[in-house]
Parts: C-alpha cells; sequence; structure tokens
C-alpha cells in the first residue's frame, strides 16, 4: 500500500493525528532558530522591563541600554511590553534602577539625572526614582539635590520620531543642549574632551571628589608628613603632597579617571557606529540579515563585546581596578572596529 | 546530545503523543443531545472580542487554558477573572411533516417541519487564574467552564410517511468545569507549556414522551398520556490535559505561532429508558460514556505596527469522539450505531485588535469573527422517524467586537460581546498584575 493511500483509506481521527503530528514534527525539526533576538528599540524595552520586573538587574541593563543605542530619546511614549501593560519610555529611569540594584550608584545618579532632564521621568518614575535616589546620594555621600523644576507641559515628554517605521532621529551633537544633563554642583562633571556620548550611556568620567574617597576607598592611617608614603605609578614628578596618602589615592584616581575617559571616548565612538548600524537596519527591516546570516553573528557578537566593555567599564570604575578599565578600552576599540567594518560593509560609509 | 537534539528529540515524543491521543466512547441519540454547545472558544473577553483568533498571541493570563506555552510571555505575576453570559437559541423540529403529503386532519396540516427554538439565558464565572512566571518558566492554576448549557423543548410530534412520532418535552442541563495546573518552560526557541486538570460533570436530561388520543389530534402534555422517559445523569471528576509550543520569529518578534492540542475526558453516565412516568422506583440506568471532545488548535499573529495586531487561527475540534461506540437509549431498537454522526470540524478564527497607547488610559478596540460548522448529531440511516428527530444544522458565522481598557499599570479590564445565529456571548474580564 502506498503512503498516500495508507492517509486515504486511514480512518478519518487517524488522518487527523497524523496531520497534528506532522506540524508538531515541522516545528520540531525548525527549532534550533536560535531564540529571539528583539531588533526594534520597543522590542528592547520591552526585554528590559521584563528583566526589571523579575528582578534581573544585569540583563535588564543590557536591553535597555540596547533599546537607548536604537532610540536615545526618552518620549515618554508608552510601549507595549506583552498584552496590555504598557510601561511609558524613560530608558535613563530604568536603567538607572537597573544599575542602583547592580551598586553602581554613580552611574544610577547619573542617569537619574539624564531622565529628570529629559522631563519624561515625571510622567511616572519621579516618586519611585526619590527612594533609589535619595540611598544613592547617602551612599556616595552627596547633599541632596534641589528639586527638579516641573517639566514644561509641552517639553521632550513628547518629542516625535521613535515609533516603529519611522527611524529615530540621528544622535544629536556631543554639546546639543537638549541632552546635556544640567550637573549639579553636588555630581561630578561629565568629561569635557569629546562630549559625552548620548546614544549609549551618558556617563560622567569619575573624578575623585572627597566623597567617593570616604566612601570608597578606604585611606591608609595617617603618617607623619615627614615620611610620605608613594603608591605604585604614583608619578615621580608630583610636588610633595601636603598630606601624601590621600594625594596617593589621588594620583592613583586621576590615572583611572583619565583611562575611563579615553574609555568612554572608544565607547561612545563604538556605539555612534551601532546607532548608525541599527538606524540602517530598521529601515531595511533587516534585510542584510536574512541575505547573510553570518553578518548576524558578527553583529551580535560585536555588539555583546561592547555591553561588555561597558560593564567591565562600570566594574573597574566601581572597584578601582586599572586593569578593568584598560581591558574595557581594549574592547571597546575591538567593538568599534568591527561595527564600522560591518558599516563599510553595508554602504554606510565612513 | 547536544540542545538541539534534545529539543528535537523531545518534540518528536510530543508528535508521538498527539498522533496516538485514543479516542472515546459515545452518548447517546436521547433527543435532547442534538445540539449541545460548548466552550471551547479561548476564555478572556479579549480574546472573545478577537473572534477567538489568541493561540498565537496567548499573552495574558488565559494563556494557563488557551496555550500553557504562552505563559513565558508574562513578566509579572497576573490574576485574572472573567465573568460570560451566554444565550442559547437551540433550534429543534416543533411540528409539521418530515415526508409524505399532509392530510389537512388537525394537527397534519403542514407539509413541512417547522422549527423552533428552546432559548436559555445562563451566566456564570467562566475563567479565573493565577499565573507566576519567571525567566525560563511560568506556573499558572487556573478554574474554566468548559461547557454551561440547558435547553428545553416540547415538539407536538412530527408526521412521517408512514407514522407520527410521540410529542416530546425534554429537559438538558449540563454543566462541565475544570480547575488546573499550566507549566512553561523554554526549549531551545520555542517555548513549551503542559498542563493537567480535573474536570466535573454535571448532566441531568429528562425526555418524556406522549401519546395523543388520535393520530392527528393535537398534544395534551398530560401525565395520564405519558408513554415513557428516557434520563441521562452524571456526576464524575476525570483528569484531562493539554499541550502546547509557542513560537516567536527569529527575525523579531512581530510573528508568533502557537500550536495547543487539549484531550477532554470520558465521563462516566448513567443512561435509562422506561415505560411510565419517571419516579423514585425508576430503573437503574446503564453505564455510559460522555466524552468531552479533544481540540487541535494552530494559531499565527502578527504585528505590523507597534500598535495594530492581527490573529488568525484554525481550530480541529474533533466531535466524532461524541458518537464512537454510540449507546442506543431504546432498549431493542436494532438502530445501526454507526448512522448517528457528528461530523469532526474545522473552524476559522480571525481578528484584529488596535492600541491607542498613549491615551491618559489606553484603550483597545477589537472586532473578529469565526466560523462555526454545523456539529449536531444527526441521523444518517434510512429511518425517517431518526431524520426527523436527530437533523442537519447549519453552520455559522459569528462576529464579535471588545473594548480593552488598561485602568492603570497593574489593572485591566476588557469587555466583549459575540454574535451568531444560534448562540451569542457577552463577556467581561478583569487582570491584575502584582
Amino acid at each position: 500500500m502506498s503512503q498516500a493511500s495508507f492517509l486515504r483509506n486511514a480512518p478519518e481521527n487517524m488522518r487527523q493525528r497524523i496531520l497534528a503530528g506532522s506540524i508538531v514534527l515541522v516545528l520540531a525539526f525548525t527549532s534550533n532558530v536560535q531564540p529571539v533576538l528583539a531588533q526594534t528599540w520597543q522590542e528592547c524595552f520591552a526585554e528590559g522591563i521584563k528583566a526589571r520586573d523579575q528582578g534581573r538587574w544585569k540583563d535588564a541593563e543590557d536591553w535597555l541600554r540596547r533599546a537607548i543605542n536604537k532610540n536615545p530619546q526618552a518620549t515618554g511614549e508608552k510601549v507595549r511590553v506583552y498584552g496590555m501593560k504598557f510601561e511609558r519610555y524613560i530608558p535613563y529611569f530604568y536603567l538607572g534602577l537597573a544599575l542602583f540594584h547592580q551598586g553602581d550608584c554613580r552611574n544610577a545618579l547619573t542617569n537619574f539625572d539624564r531622565s529628570r532632564n529629559e522631563g519624561a521621568v515625571g510622567i511616572g518614575g519621579r516618586s519611585t526614582m526619590k527612594g533609589p535616589e535619595k540611598k544613592c546620594r547617602e551612599k556616595l555621600g552627596i547633599t541632596p539635590s534641589p528639586p527638579p523644576p516641573p517639566p514644561p507641559p509641552s517639553g521632550p515628554t513628547r518629542r516625535s520620531g521613535g515609533i516603529r517605521g519611522n527611524p529615530p532621529p540621528p544622535p544629536p551633537p556631543p554639546n546639543r543642549r537638549n541632552i546635556r544633563p544640567r550637573v549639579k554642583p553636588s555630581l561630578p562633571p561629565p568629561p569635557a574632551p569629546g562630549g559625552q556620548n548620548p546614544t549609549t550611556t551618558f556617563k560622567p568620567t569619575p573624578q575623585p571628589t572627597r566623597s567617593n574617597r570616604r566612601t570608597r576607598v578606604q585611606p591608609p592611617p595617617p603618617s607623619p608628613p615627614t615620611t610620605p608614603q608613594r603608591g605604585r605609578g604614583t608619578p615621580r614628578a608630583q610636588p610633595p603632597p601636603p598630606s601624601p596618602p590621600v594625594k596617593v589615592i589621588d594620583a592613583r584616581r586621576e590615572i583611572l579617571g583619565k583611562k575611563a575617559q579615553e574609555v568612554q571616548e572608544a565607547l561612545r565612538r563604538a556605539g555612534e557606529w551601532a546607532g548608525r548600524l541599527d538606524r540602517h537596519l530598521d529601515r531595511t527591516r533587516h534585510a542584510a540579515f536574512r541575505q547573510d546570516p553570518e553578518l548576524q553573528k558578527r553583529y551580535e557578537a560585536a555588539y555583546r563585546k561592547l555591553n561588555s566593555a561597558r560593564t567591565r567599564l562600570h566594574a573597574g570604575e566601581r572597584e578601582g581596578d586599572l586593569q578593568a578599565v584598560v581591558k574595557a578600552g581594549s574592547q571597546a576599540e575591538e567593538a568599534r572596529r568591527e561595527l564600522e567594518k560591518l558599516a563599510q560593509e553595508l554602504g554606510l560609509g565612513s | 546530545m547536544n540542545m538541539g537534539t534534545r529539543n528535537r528529540t523531545a518534540l518528536m515524543i510530543l508528535a508521538l503523543v498527539v498522533v496516538s491521543a485514543s479516542g472515546a466512547h459515545a452518548q447517546s441519540d436521547d433527543d435532547s443531545n442534538g445540539a449541545v454547545q460548548f466552550n471551547f472558544s479561548t476564555p478572556g473577553a479579549r480574546s472573545l472580542g478577537l473572534g477567538g483568533a489568541f493561540l498565537g498571541s496567548v499573552d495574558d493570563a488565559t494563556a494557563a487554558y488557551s496555550n500553557p506555552a504562552g505563559l513565558l510571555q508574562l513578566s509579572e505575576p497576573e490574576a485574572m477573572v472573567e465573568f460570560r453570559q451566554w444565550s442559547y437559541s437551540t433550534p429543534f423540529a416543533s411540528r409539521g411533516r418530515f415526508s409524505g403529503t399532509a392530510t389537512g386532519f388537525g394537527a397534519d396540516d403542514l407539509s413541512t417541519i417547522e422549527f423552533d427554538t428552546s432559548d436559555e439565558d445562563l451566566e456564570d464565572i467562566s475563567y479565573a487564574s493565577f499565573v507566576y512566571p519567571r525567566q525560563n518558566w511560568a506556573i499558572a492554576f487556573y478554574y474554566h467552564q468548559a461547557a454551561k448549557f440547558r435547553s428545553q423543548f416540547q415538539t407536538a410530534g412530527i408526521f412521517t410517511r408512514t407514522s407520527r412520532l410521540f410529542p416530546v418535552q425534554s429537559s438538558y442541563d449540563l454543566d462541565i468545569s475544570q480547575v488546573g495546573v499550566s507549566f512553561a518552560h523554554k526549549w531551545g526557541g520555542f517555548a513549551v507549556g503542559y498542563g493537567a486538570s480535573i474536570y466535573s460533570l454535571e448532566l441531568d436530561s429528562l425526555t418524556q414522551r406522549f401519546r395523543t388520543s388520535s393520530s392527528f389530534a393535537a398534544v395534551d402534555f398530560d401525565n395520564d398520556l405519558r408513554i415513557n422517559y428516557q434520563t441521562q445523569t452524571g456526576e464524575s471528576e476525570e483528569l484531562g490535559y493539554l499541550v502546547g509550543l509557542r513560537w516567536d520569529s527569529s527575525v523579531n518578534s512581530k510573528t508568533s505561532i502557537g500550536l495547543v492540542y487539549r484531550f477532554g475526558p470520558e465521563f462516566d453516565i448513567d443512561v435509562a429508558s422506561a415505560a411510565g412516568m419517571p419516579s423514585s422506583q425508576s430503573p437503574m440506568g446503564e453505564p455510559a460514556v460522555f466524552n468531552l471532545p479533544d481540540v487541535l488548535g494552530l494559531g499565527f499573529t502578527f504585528r505590523p505596527s507597534p500598535a495594530l495586531t492581527v490573529s488568525f487561527d484554525i481550530d480541529q475540534v474533533r466531535y466524532s469522539q461524541m458518537v464512537e461506540d454510540f449507546f442506543i437509549i431504546f432498549r431493542g431498537d436494532s438502530t445501526d450505531p454507526e448512522d448517528f454522526v457528528i461530523d469532526d470540524v474545522t473552524e476559522y478564527h480571525f481578528g484584529v485588535e488596535y492600541v491607542f497607547a498613549n491615551n491618559v488610559i489606553p484603550v483597545a478596540l477589537r472586532v473578529g469573527g469565526w466560523w462555526d460548522p454545523d456539529h449536531r448529531l444527526r441521523f444518517e440511516g434510512s429511518s425517517d422517524a431518526n431524520q426527523a428527530r436527530l437533523f442537519k444544522g447549519e453552520d455559522e458565522l459569528h462576529y464579535s467586537a471588545g473594548l480593552g481598557l488598561v485602568i492603570t499599570s497593574k489593572f485591566q479590564i476588557d469587555l466583549a460581546a459575540d454574535f451568531s445565529e444560534n448562540a451569542d456571548t457577552a463577556a467581561v474580564s478583569a487582570i491584575y498584575r502584582f
């Protein structure tokens, strides 16, 4: 009996079961498709919110950074997370929360500030922000900031752009006023050279301050001023310090700070290429990936490297680990090279 | 064994389970069994507004029953309750002539069958669930009303070429509910879900037949004229199962596909037929089986823009399981049980949802429809009498519309209604996220 006639002669119920089983089998043989890689900024944001809901703060940070890379404007519009669950697009606020829960108060505060300055946080997050912000300020020994000015009635909360189908606006020039955070006197200032990358972390360079000296680094016991101790790597050309132990730490921090600043710059450049690629891919509905899956793998690898560099930089700054910061710099450079190469291969110019 | 091979092996086992799902036994040829309605549509007012096209989306607490694989989409614990109202209009042949020519004497004054409907309005809590999701797994507990159906009718005794059927007075009352637990986890590129539930059946039907004073006389439902009666009764609990899969497009999550198979249980019932009046001395019923049909569903969801969702489901309901090993209720009746037929049907569901997300209260508007092919119990043998009692019905098109309101970020309310020739359904459901 041929297969076809077997099917014809099979009882109706058996035919239906064979049909159902076949569908499952087809799906089974296609199950090597890897998990979904969300592509649009809405999807990245939704994944970030889901991770937040479940307390997966590292995942939340990664997804929110992706969303910010693709759409740096905190438009405050509501984004569907799943079903009928919506969240306003205030990614800097949620990124701040994710960083706060990972113990990175410095960057959490920067993102809270940015969110406040964008205005959108006032719609839904101000009260939620108070607790973590207060804790961070206490932790860092920063005096409470004055209450923020009320958001303008029609301001950045409802900026246009960023809707699916319309590519998000290109990243603004580094010193554009509307994206530069109003740095409070109590917070370390952002680095001047090159400005901040509005599409990536918007992190101030960690400058040594009295507060972080007090909270993060335990100074060694005071020594007599006549016997200054010198740490490894301390520049020899330093003038004799009036209070040597603190100054040694200052010097270390200065080197770390300068290196971190370089890494920030490298991250900014890599982030620009990533943003350019993302906008192109969104516009073309990821046609290049469909044509060449290898391209997608390279893109994802570069993205992972970029995120890893950011994470390493944060950790390095937090722990005062210069090696980690240096390593983050080389990762950021590698990511930038690969992203730039990909962009050129896709005809996006130099 | 690598991950991909493991996934394939497991899914092949799942396929074999589906293929080897066993059949079940049947109910009887009692007149009241002609047009039983079940509640196989996916629960929730949101789903009802989408014409029941929800197997691809399943992104709320209804996933526990609809397709447990969808539970993984939730990121917060969620509780849901739904209230439904059903209005059934069950057609029956009330009077007239099935075959031959009307004589014009007395009640034999129609040359065709005249149909009437049994109209019943019912309402109940139709669904409640609680979902606890984590990153790679989720568990849910639920209650679902699988059937709530009533019908009551009286016939005037249909005439056939050679005889007149006894006038009938019939009532039918069916309740099937279930409490279950569902579990979902990730499996490579898929979400996979399983569920088990305890179904509870309560069935109570009584069909009484009356003689008339003469062949053409009008009907008088007097106890003294009662000829015989048939009952179907049952109160039993059985286990049922469901398995589901869900897959998102790997390029982006604009497209998703859901597949589910629900295994309906077999319930033990008692069926009796006796002369005279039903009383406490009524004869013991004979054991029979009431089979809740299995359902296979495949759903596609496409989201062309963040605000717009288009869904399409194909559901196969295996009503034919209800007539396997069919029970002939009249003792001594030599009718071939194979002549009693209910076809398996394929339902097509379609729905569209548009969300105005940036309103102060986000609002979702939904419309949908679905094709509900005839699934009446019918007789395909040569007996005029049985053909007149159990006849083929008509396919129906359902239209639905609904509204969703996200009152707060934690609380939403959905309203919907579904209309068709013989069954209207209205629903309101509320979801709270913790």
